[in-house]
């Protein structure tokens, strides 16, 4: 890991899709330390941009490091200190909630034995150690989403990539997950976040991106992005983001 | 057509079938079909005219029998299909939730079902004896119209039996366990009939001799399978005998009838236990938690524990090696013609093989996790690979060794050639990579064309290597330039899939 280097750097990152721009010379740059939410309408792009800093989609043009590691020529280095969780996480339904953690541990070569007491902690953490020995095809959506968190949060990445991380949960689990997210970047970790739910990334996030057709047309602090759409001191960030993708979509 | 009807309830059912068969491409098929159907006519209409030429014309006994063996073939393939669309009407389609809701008659609904599932079974014996009801008109054979009312109640009889079989399972096992159990069942009886088919080669000259002895007994009058026996009036009736059309309309009819109204109530709670899952299964672990290190036995277990833990795949699997069963009893008798065997011997274990990698690369549960994880793609397919040659490896290694003892080259022939074919079948999935689902099992053949016809060119290659090297030397070359060609053409029609970065 490069000392200094930016969380995730992304520079002129262009994706198409029968020749549709689905992300259009993306330019991004969020340091170490910082709590990032992706904002934007459906089919912004968001989705893709995260799915080619997690290395499952090669870009068209354009870099992406992560902690100085190009993820084209240094892909292996740069997904050993990342974690990626999608919107809808597709776990393994014939393992159980303990053997899934295992394995996910073995992907990023974590001690065995360092890994057991870690699994056990996260399962207690999330309420899914009464369910260690469970198959996951019984577990609800709430129960998944949290049993791929635990397995993102198992081999201690420095940077954390949450595709719409809450979608499912219940009011208990989602206050945790928050908490810890908040507690995980304040231990000088990264976490960039999509999201619909605005008052999330309004109450967690200390810089915001807005993306719209593949592009970033906003990005700042929450008051930054006040000042930015000339509204008034109080506006929220739903009015700043709907003032903002109007003006950009008109 | 009143909304909410039988019949409006029918052509929902019949639309969604027709779009989910053919879609766009249904008008082709239907003119293939349609061609065919043609073709068939023209040759009952040959058939039945040959056999008006007969002194008095009348049907010989033996093919009374043989018509009465294919007929209660036919129902029993039948039963399998309507208990595979009795699960999927029951478990897999999304909509019951939605018409249990309405203000519909659960019993419209399950009725309507039935009529579907009855529908959608009978297709093949009605394009295939219908044709014989028309050309014995065109003849003067009027007769055989009672094909009309055998289909009707054959339908009905196997959808009933096919439902009741359903429900009992659901009854006694449960909804998900019922809809495994069904699955497994209906793929078995397609196998039954096969080892069936093959027992003549399984059985010792002996009890050849007394299988044949004891046959010849019962189709004599009075036998269990004379002329006169019951289990003959479905030809009886498609011959357009009265009583055995009655019999045979009440039995269908009255059978289906009956188990649409003693077990829609069932159905229903049936339904309701799939939605809210079932009792929910669990691997022993009470004690401290030990986990293991290593990426690559790692990925080996996980692969054999998930290809064993699911009773359809591990059905399918067995399925599989079923039809190996006949080769190896014809390999372990040991005459001369054994050497013979490996080409077939080469084809089904590259096609098992072939499944399982489709498994284990293929339809990858957790694509995301694994594209995102530091080890390298290319290497955990090749590990995937390892772990679906080597379930089938260990049921080939004790017929290798069996060989060995008798015919050296022969087992030589054996490991060389099975172990081409099924690395042939595992390369081409690696180097051609194609995401699917483990569900879809069945479907994968579909889903990819190209692939479908790699792995046969590569198993064909190997088997006619096998071949080539019990004495027809000088066709090896060709052989093995057509076994290489299959993971050649797989890497070049692979180039873009793995330049995209598609995760398998």
């Amino acid at each position: 890991m490069q000392e200094h280097a930016p969380a995730l750097r992304i520079e002129g990152l262009l994706k198409s899709f029968n020749d549709k721009h689905a992300v259009d010379h993306l330019d991004l740059v969020i340091p170490a330390g910082e709590f990032h939410a992706l904002l934007g309408p459906n089919g912004a792009g968001k989705t893709t941009t995260l799915r080619m800093v997690a290395g499952l989609l090669k870009p068209d043009a354009g870099k992406i490091a992560i902690f100085g590691h190009d993820i084209a020529a240094d892909g292996i280095a740069a997904k050993q200190v990342t974690a990626f969780l999608p919107d809808d996480p597709l776990l393994y339904g014939k393992l159980n909630a303990l053997e899934y953690l295992e394995f996910v541990a073995g992907l990023w070569s974590i001690d065995a034995k360092s890994a057991a007491s870690q699994a056990e902690d996260l399962l207690k953490w999330l309420e899914l150690w009464e369910q260690r020995s469970d198959y996951v095809e019984g577990f609800s959506r709430g129960m998944r989403q949290k049993l791929a968190l635990a397995g993102a949060l198992i081999h201690s990445p420095k940077l954390m990539i949450l595709d719409e991380p809450l979608t499912g949960l219940d009011a208990h689990a989602a206050k945790a997950v928050k908490d810890m997210l908040v507690d995980y970047v304040k231990r000088g970790n990264t976490v960039v976040l999509t999201t619909h739910i605005l008052e999330i990334a309004e109450r967690l996030a200390e810089r915001i991106s807005i993306i719209q057709k593949g592009r970033i047309v906003a990005q700042g602090t929450l008051d930054e992005l006040r000042a930015r759409a000339a509204g008034a001191g109080d506006a929220t960030l739903e009015d700043v983001f709907l003032n903002l993708t109007d003006s950009t979509q008109a | 057509m009143m909304a909410g009807s039988p019949a409006w309830l029918l052509r929902h059912e019949l639309r969604l079938a027709w779009r989910t068969t053919g879609g766009g491409r249904m008008w082709l098929l239907l003119l293939f079909g349609g061609a065919l159907w043609a073709a068939v006519h023209f040759a009952a209409w040959g058939m039945l005219s040959a056999l008006n030429r007969l002194p008095g014309g009348q049907i010989p006994a033996q093919a009374v029998a043989i018509a009465g063996g294919v007929f209660w073939l036919f129902a029993s393939i039948m039963i399998s299909q309507t208990v595979a669309h009795a699960v999927a009407a029951l478990f897999d389609r999304g909509d019951l939730d939605l018409l249990l809701a309405s203000p519909i008659p659960q019993r419209t609904v399950f009725l309507v079902r039935g009529i579907g599932i009855a529908l959608g079974a009978c297709l093949l014996p009605v394009l295939l004896m219908f044709p014989f009801a028309h050309a014995g008109v065109v003849v003067g054979r009027w007769g055989l119209l009672g094909i009309y009312p055998v289909m009707v109640a054959l339908a009905l009889g196997c959808a009933a039996a096919g439902i009741a079989l359903t429900m009992s399972l659901v009854a006694l096992l449960g909804a998900r366990r019922a809809k495994t159990v069904a699955q497994i069942m209906a793929a078995l009886i397609g196998a039954g009939f096969f080892l069936l088919s093959q027992m003549q080669n399984m059985l010792s000259g002996s009890a050849r001799a007394a299988l044949s002895d004891w046959l010849r007994d019962e189709v004599q009058p009075g036998g269990w399978l004379g002329p006169d026996s019951v289990l003959w009036w479905p030809v009886r009736a498609m011959l357009g005998e009265v009583l055995p059309i009655m019999t045979m309309l009440a039995v269908g009819v009255g059978s289906f009838w009956f188990v649409v109204n003693l077990t829609y109530r069932r159905f229903v709670a049936g339904t309701q236990e799939s939605v809210a899952g079932g009792k929910t299964r669990s691997t022993q672990s009470t004690g401290p938690v030990a986990f293991t290190s290593g990426a690559t036995q790692l990925i080996l277990f996980k692969e054999w524990k998930l290809l064993a833990r699911d009773p359809q795949i591990i059905s399918q699997t067995l399925l599989q090696i079923l039809y190996l069963i006949p080769l190896v009893f014809l390999g372990l008798r040991g005459d001369k013609t054994s050497f013979m065997l490996i080409p077939g011997l080469v084809m089904i274990t590259a096609m098992l093989a072939g499944n399982l990698a489709w498994l284990t690369i293929a339809a990858e549960d957790a694509p995301e996790l694994v594209g995102t994880s530091p080890v390298p793609i290319a290497h955990i397919r090749w590990i995937k690979a390892l772990a679906a040659m080597l379930p089938v490896a260990a049921v080939l290694v004790p017929l290798a060794l069996w060989w060995l003892l008798r015919d050296p080259f022969g087992a030589l022939a054996l490991v060389v050639c099975c172990g081409g074919g099924m690395l042939s079948a595992c390369v081409v999935q690696i180097w051609n990579p194609r995401r699917g689902n483990r569900r879809d099992m069945k479907q994968r053949y579909k889903q990819s064309k190209w692939m479908n016809i790699l792995e046969a060119f590569g198993s064909m290659g190997w088997a006619a290597a096998a071949y080539c090297l019990n004495g027809h030397w000088v066709w090896l070359p060709l052989a093995l330039a057509l076994a290489a060609s299959a993971p050649a053409a797989a890497w070049v029609l692979g180039r873009r899939v793995r330049a995209e970065g598609v995760l398998a």
